[in-house]
């Protein structure tokens, strides 16, 4: 077993006092502080596919029936009893079962591949010969918090570190002036709240940091002073007040240089903020002026993202806007929910894909798109779906994953996976493999036990890899 | 492939030899001290060297000797009086406080500095804090909606009480585990509060899940994190590591996480009356003695007052029909649950005074209590009967439950069943009046959601009979529960029977015939006071015939209810508290799976402890604790000593504070570890004050932070040894409240509600509270409202941890957060300037230069170098043209204010 402290052990030593919300790579640091080249990034174990990670989190459970999973037995039994159609049925989180829901969205075959994508998503079924999708998920919650704590951090409870705290303790990041792990807050956070992003028992550094979508962008980037020489001027007091009393202690020279560190980042994220060097056309692609505020605000959201991984940071999560529209938790009224959902996130979605290859950065950025589970195929009361967490679609596109391809398969009536099942774990250990993890092990010694993402679980998806 | 392949043939093997490679013998003597009781050791020789003050820097002087290495040069005064203000207080010496000291030539000096600390009251509220890291202290149940957890923050303010009163730690960790059954518990000396019972609340301050749709396998997810708080924060070990199979690297076995579960299966939560209960259980017991004595009395005088109208008015008949007995009709597969209606038939489970000390059993004299009330009554059936003496009750200034649970309706007035498995589920209640009941299904009270609504009923008996009331819980069939009763309003209630049957029970009620020898018998019955089983029907007519208020017969019993009524505390405020139970052992769950129970686990501490089993009829938490705390436990006296240690020196002696097992470190000093164990018990006997102040005046403690040969930092570079003070970077509590302590803003005013975090937009999220005032309200920290999901970023962003688990070790990250915190941080500029105000009004006329001696002295405890106030006068002629050259302007001088705040000398200590 490999032990990332020794692993990484030069950059263990210095992230104590180098990385940071900033995620400040030391390699920042040591330049700075005229040291040897240590290298930014903790090393790979094997070669990696993926730089970096897109984490399009669908949060209330998108309908696998409605999306990627076509069930035309739906169609035929609608309005069944399912207790007689489908048969014995597992408990749901609200035990108001109604009758079998056949999907109000049109499925086609799209592209080359044939894949089977309904009308919800028009745009992003235009990307189908693009897209690895997986139609044999699960997960072992039913309620959202606890399968988001589990969808992120293969722990169903408050605490653990999530998957984009994980990849920033195993590779570091590739940006000096920003975080290694940013969520982009469109609005909703999701249920667990900022837990689903959390550090758990890595240190604070990996936490998630919180980036508006719109609004103030990161917290205490904005300096209160009205005049900005001012802060400029109290700098450089501290500094060299700090540096006459520092006496050569590690610690407090670090302290030092996180100041000059955080007046770069006070720089940096305005102007990744600053949209005007981007083309009227990337803009309109994107659908950053679209008339839907849902629309509008994930374009934001996507082209963020694009612009953080160009800067190199490592894992990028978007939350989902918020439209006064219950994310995707349908448990009623299935249709205006899931149209006004898919509206927001398609259009922006799509140009995401279009505009990371266009740039060639498909190649080394893995794009995943997930809810916490998926819904059951019949109604909840009348026109609703309530969580399913025995069977759910994602797809994943770009660095190292099979184009075209359709992987697993639920029953006939998209209830539960009954092919190639995988688990969140399988997930997480193949998200990790494509970063260039082994992730038997990326451990951390924590509460008497080396502790992985994956837990005592998971396997590689090998065929899912291209 | 190898790994995978153990794992499939173990996957074979029948559970109870998945564990084969288990070496219960192996793992305890590859370490065997930790399970052994410390033994004292000799004091190292130091040869005459005059360093220590103290036989403790014997042991640090010897290794550094062994080493090579010397002790650093002892700190300035300055330095030493800055960090045991903060070590002690959490706050900053004042610059009076400094030159007092300062002045002070006498050889006592330091030790009255610290005397004065430790009787601060501000002592217990940074070592409070310190504790409440270890129990994951919130006062939100986190997870979806981050739902109130009820008067949690009571349990702070007892911490704080309990460590500003010195409880010897032994006693306080007793009362963490069992302070709801001590015999004496701690009394507040000012209220007649029970303060012991308070320490159970820690219990329930973790996170808790609403609407989980499989309830037992939350419930499993609970106990989980309460026995890995108890394991780790009393004991050093990571018992929850054994929750799925024997522990992987240490002598704990997975039946030992089962055997402590049944600690926790044992007992339930509850919302306690912690300052009526110890006065109002004296009341009781007088009660009750009164009504013993006057019951007699009463009763003669009642048959005297009676007789001649007997005689007269009833009917000359040979035989009367006459209200009968209830009588249960014999059901094929009923189960008794719980029958009130005999005494001694089952546990007597309650919680306060308002059902008696026990079953109110049949034919029982019930004596009117008002004058206008008829003077005497026969009880014709036992049941748990509310008595309406109590009904005045009040509970004040509380916060009522999340969801529908509804603690405040059941608390001080509760009657609760045994711990019992459900079959069908097919639940019957034989009652009567307006019950609140909570069916504690796995102990889910988090009720709020689409699934669990069943676990609350209101059911309603009106008149004078009980019926049967229906209760489903089909749903839960084969979980364990228990039954809470407690009565709606005033209405009475009376709690006779809980039974599971498919269908509901019939009641006969038939009347009975009886003689007019019968009635005599009764009559006499009554004039003794004691009414034969036989003669109740009969004695309950002649009662209700007689129609005798108790103004005419009951004498001075009136008078004398009237004066106990003045005894007893009516209005109480609610803490959260464990409820003990009957006893239950804990099914082994194989792979920890709750769908696969095995064998149940005797309650017990590890069997590595060599201590007996605990299979109490009741929780046995009172063993549990008395185990726990036994001198000769190996661990309870070294884990302690060893956090005081830590939060002194910056790191252990045993860095991981929270594992001594074989994953967790060694100890650097494991003879002064054991040295300092048998002090604590033996010398300080559990005082946690005067033990911590004797490591401060240790010359260990005493050192500077630069060492006496830089050799030495690099022999020793993580200082293991201590040839040096570390630097330390001040929690982040300590941060903000020194930031209060000098602006002026500082509000010392002690313990209350939580004053809502400020939250600013990056704390955001389903079920986020209204945000509180920037400054806090000029509160110290330990005061801010901590809600699971919405924590407040100036205190994430200098380490504070999550409240999901024990965390004796904060992280201390150094990184550019902070400095962008100190720098932007909208409360940290605010106080700035409320400083600068204070500097302004007050040195009115003084200097530029003394105005910034006085603010190193208040924010460094230290005078300004030549340099450094050549540099501050500098930055303020840079500065005062952008503030229209006024020297006397607020911004520049919130500038200078604002700078110090960010020095590292402000946040660090030397």
């Amino acid at each position: 077993m490999i032990n990332p402290h020794s692993l990484f052990s030069r950059r263990e030593m210095l992230q104590r006092t180098s990385l940071g919300f900033g995620g400040l790579a030391m390699a920042a640091l040591m330049d700075q502080a005229g040291a040897s080249a240590v290298p930014v990034v903790g090393s790979p174990q094997f070669l990696p596919k993926a730089r970096n990670v897109i984490f399009l989190f669908m949060e209330g459970g998108v309908s696998q029936v409605d999306s990627f999973d076509y069930k035309p037995l739906l169609e035929k039994h609608h309005g069944e009893d399912p207790r007689t159609a489908i048969g014995k049925l597992e408990k749901t989180q609200f035990d108001n079962v109604g009758k079998v829901l056949k999907s109000p969205w049109t499925f086609k075959q799209r592209g080359e591949c044939g894949a089977w994508i309904s009308d919800l998503f028009p745009h992003i079924a235009g990307h189908a010969d693009e897209l690895c999708i997986v139609r044999s998920m699960t997960s072992r919650f039913p309620e959202h918090t606890s399968a988001n704590y589990f969808f992120h951090s293969g722990t169903g409870l408050q605490g653990r570190p999530s998957m984009g705290a994980w990849a920033s303790y195993g590779l570091g990041t590739d940006n000096h002036d920003l975080p290694g792990f940013v969520v982009i807050n469109g609005g909703r956070i999701p249920s667990g709240g900022l837990d689903c992003f959390s550090n758990g028992f890595l240190t604070a550094t990996h936490r998630g940091s919180l980036l508006n979508a719109t609004g103030t962008p990161i917290a205490n980037v904005r300096p209160n002073e009205r005049q900005t020489e001012v802060q400029a001027i109290k700098r450089a007091l501290i500094g060299r007040l700090n540096a006459s009393t520092a006496r050569g202690n590690d610690e407090l020279e670090s302290a030092i240089a996180n100041y000059e560190l955080a007046a770069r980042m006070q720089l940096a994220v305005p102007e990744l903020l600053d949209f005007s060097d981007e083309s009227e056309a990337t803009k309109k692609l994107y659908g950053i002026d679209d008339g839907h505020k849902g629309t509008a605000t994930y374009a934001r959201e996507c082209l963020l993202a694009r612009r953080l991984v160009e800067r190199g940071v490592r894992f990028v999560e978007l939350t989902i806007p918020d439209i006064g529209e219950d994310r995707w938790d349908a448990h009623g009224n299935l249709q205006k929910n899931h149209g006004n959902n898919a509206k927001s996130v398609d259009q922006p979605i799509s140009a995401l894909l279009t505009d990371l290859k266009a740039r060639g950065m498909l190649d080394d950025t893995l794009v995943l798109w997930s809810g916490e589970f998926g819904r059951t195929p019949f109604a909840q009361g009348g026109d609703g779906r309530d969580h399913n967490e025995f069977g759910f679609s994602l797809w994943m596109a770009g660095a190292g994953v099979k184009p075209g391809i359709t992987y697993g398969a639920t029953d006939d009536w998209g209830y539960k996976a009954v092919k190639n099942v995988l688990e969140v774990h399988d997930l997480h250990a193949t998200l990790l493999h494509l970063l260039g993890i082994d992730h038997e092990a990326l451990t951390y010694r924590f509460s008497g036990r080396d502790i992985r993402l994956t837990d005592v679980h998971g396997k590689v998806v090998r065929d899912l890899l291209a | 492939m190898r790994q995978s392949l153990l794992i499939l043939l173990l996957g074979l093997l029948p559970a109870g030899l998945a564990s084969a490679d288990f070496d219960f013998e192996g793992y305890k003597e590859r370490l065997p001290w930790i399970w052994e009781t410390p033994k004292r050791p000799a004091i190292p020789s130091v040869g005459g060297n005059s360093w220590p003050a103290d036989p403790i820097d014997n042991f640090i002087l010897a290794e550094l000797d062994k080493n090579k290495m010397a002790p650093a040069a002892p700190a300035g005064d300055r330095q030493w009086l800055r960090r045991v203000h903060f070590a002690v207080t959490g706050l900053p010496p004042t610059p009076e406080e400094s030159q007092v000291f300062l002045a002070d030539q006498s050889p006592d000096r330091k030790r009255s500095v610290l005397r004065k600390l430790f009787d601060s009251p501000h002592y217990g509220e940074r070592w409070a804090r310190h504790w409440m890291d270890l129990v994951r202290y919130a006062e939100s149940r986190g997870h979806e909606s981050d739902y109130l957890i009820a008067n949690a923050w009571q349990y702070r303010d007892y911490l704080v009480r309990a460590l500003n009163a010195d409880v010897p730690y032994d006693q306080f960790v007793t009362e963490h585990l069992a302070g709801d059954l001590m015999e004496k518990p701690r009394l507040n000396p000012e209220t007649g509060a029970n303060e012991s019972v308070l320490g159970t609340g820690w219990a329930f301050l973790g996170e808790e899940v609403h609407s989980p749709v499989d309830i037992r396998a939350d419930e499993c997810d609970r106990t989980d994190n309460k026995i890995d708080v108890v394991s780790k924060a009393f004991l050093g070990l990571t018992v929850a590591c054994a929750r799925c199979h024997d522990h992987k690297f240490d002598a704990i076995k997975q039946t030992d996480y089962y055997a402590l579960s049944g600690f926790i299966a044992s007992s339930s939560y509850r919302q306690v009356r912690f300052e009526s209960m110890e006065q109002n259980r004296a009341a009781l017991a007088k009660l009750d003695t009164l009504r013993a004595e006057l019951r007699p009395q009463i009763a003669k005088a009642f048959t005297e007052a009676a007789r001649e109208g007997f005689a007269t008015a009833l009917p000359k008949q040979d035989q009367y029909e006459i209200p009968g007995p209830l009588t249960l009709e014999p059901i094929e597969g009923l189960r008794v649950i719980a029958d009130y209606t005999r005494p001694g038939a089952t546990p007597w489970i309650a919680d306060g005074p308002s059902f008696g000390s026990g079953v109110s059993r049949a034919g029982e004299l019930i004596l009117g209590s008002s004058p206008g009330e008829p003077a005497l009554r026969i009880a014709p059936y036992g049941a748990a009967r509310r008595d309406p003496f109590w009904n005045g009750l009040k509970i004040v200034d509380s916060e009522n439950d999340s969801g529908s649970f509804d603690g405040q309706s059941r608390a001080g007035k509760m009657v609760r069943t045994p711990n019992f498995e459900l079959k069908s589920g097919k639940l019957h209640y034989l009652i009567r009046g307006e019950a609140n009941v909570y069916a504690g299904v796995s102990q889910h009270i988090m009720v709020t959601g689409p699934l669990h609504g069943a676990l609350i009923q209101k059911p309603k008996v009106e008149g004078d009979q009980p019926r049967w009331v229906s209760h489903d819980l089909s749903r839960y069939a084969g979980l364990r529960a228990h039954i809470e009763f407690g009565p709606q309003g005033d209405s009475p209630l009376e709690i006779l029977m809980v039974v599971e049957s498919d269908r509901q029970p019939q009641l006969l009620n038939a009347p009975v015939t009886v003689t007019r020898e019968d009635l005599s018998r009764a009559f006499k019955d009554l004039a003794d006071g004691e009414i034969e089983p036989a003669n109740i029907s009969a004695a309950r007519w002649l009662v209700d015939q007689a129609g005798i208020k108790a103004e005419q017969v009951s004498g001075d019993y009136l008078t004398r209810l009237e004066e106990l009524r003045k005894e007893v505390r009516w209005d109480s405020r609610l803490a959260v508290a464990w409820l003990d139970g009957t006893g239950v052992n804990e099914y082994t769950l194989d792979r920890g799976s709750a769908a696969k129970p095995l064998d149940p686990a005797i309650r017990r501490l590890p069997e590595a402890f060599g201590g007996p089993p605990i299979d109490a009829p009741n929780s046995g938490r009172g063993e549990l604790a008395r185990q726990i705390v036994s001198p000769d436990n190996p661990l309870t006296a070294r884990v302690m000593v060893n956090r005081i240690w830590h939060h002194l020196f910056g790191r252990g002696l045993v860095r991981t504070v929270d594992n001594f097992g074989w994953l967790g470190e060694r100890p650097s000093h494991p003879e002064l570890l054991d040295y300092l164990a048998r002090e604590f018990v033996e010398t300080h006997k559990w005082s946690v004050k005067s033990f911590t102040e004797r490591l401060l005046l240790t010359s260990t403690y005493g050192m500077a932070s630069e060492s006496s040969d830089p050799a030495f930092d690099q022999s020793d570079p993580d200082n293991v040894l201590l040839h040096r003070m570390p630097v330390r970077r001040l929690e982040a509590e300590a941060i903000h409240d020194a930031v209060l302590a000098i602006s002026g803003r500082l509000d010392p005013r002690m313990g209350g509600k939580p004053i809502m975090a400020h939250l600013d937009e990056f704390i955001v999220g389903r079920g986020r509270p209204g945000s509180g005032p920037l400054d806090g309200a000029g509160r110290r920290s330990i005061y801010t409202s901590v809600r699971r999901n919405f924590l407040p970023t100036l205190l994430l962003a200098f380490d504070f941890p999550t409240p999901f688990s024990t965390k004796g070790q904060r992280d201390v990250t150094n990184v550019p957060a902070q400095s962008l915190a100190l720098m932007n941080d909208k409360f940290i500029y605010e106080q700035s300037r409320v400083w600068a105000e204070r500097i302004l009004r007050e040195m009115k006329d003084a200097s530029p230069q003394q105005r910034l001696e006085s603010m190193f002295a208040s924010a460094f405890a230290r005078p300004p170098s030549d340099a450094e106030l050549s540099g501050c006068l500098e930055t303020l002629t840079q500065l005062m043209p952008l503030y229209g050259g006024n020297p006397q302007s607020p911004e520049l001088w919130q500038d200078l204010c604002h700078a110090c705040f960010s020095m590292n000398d402000f946040i660090y200590l030397r």
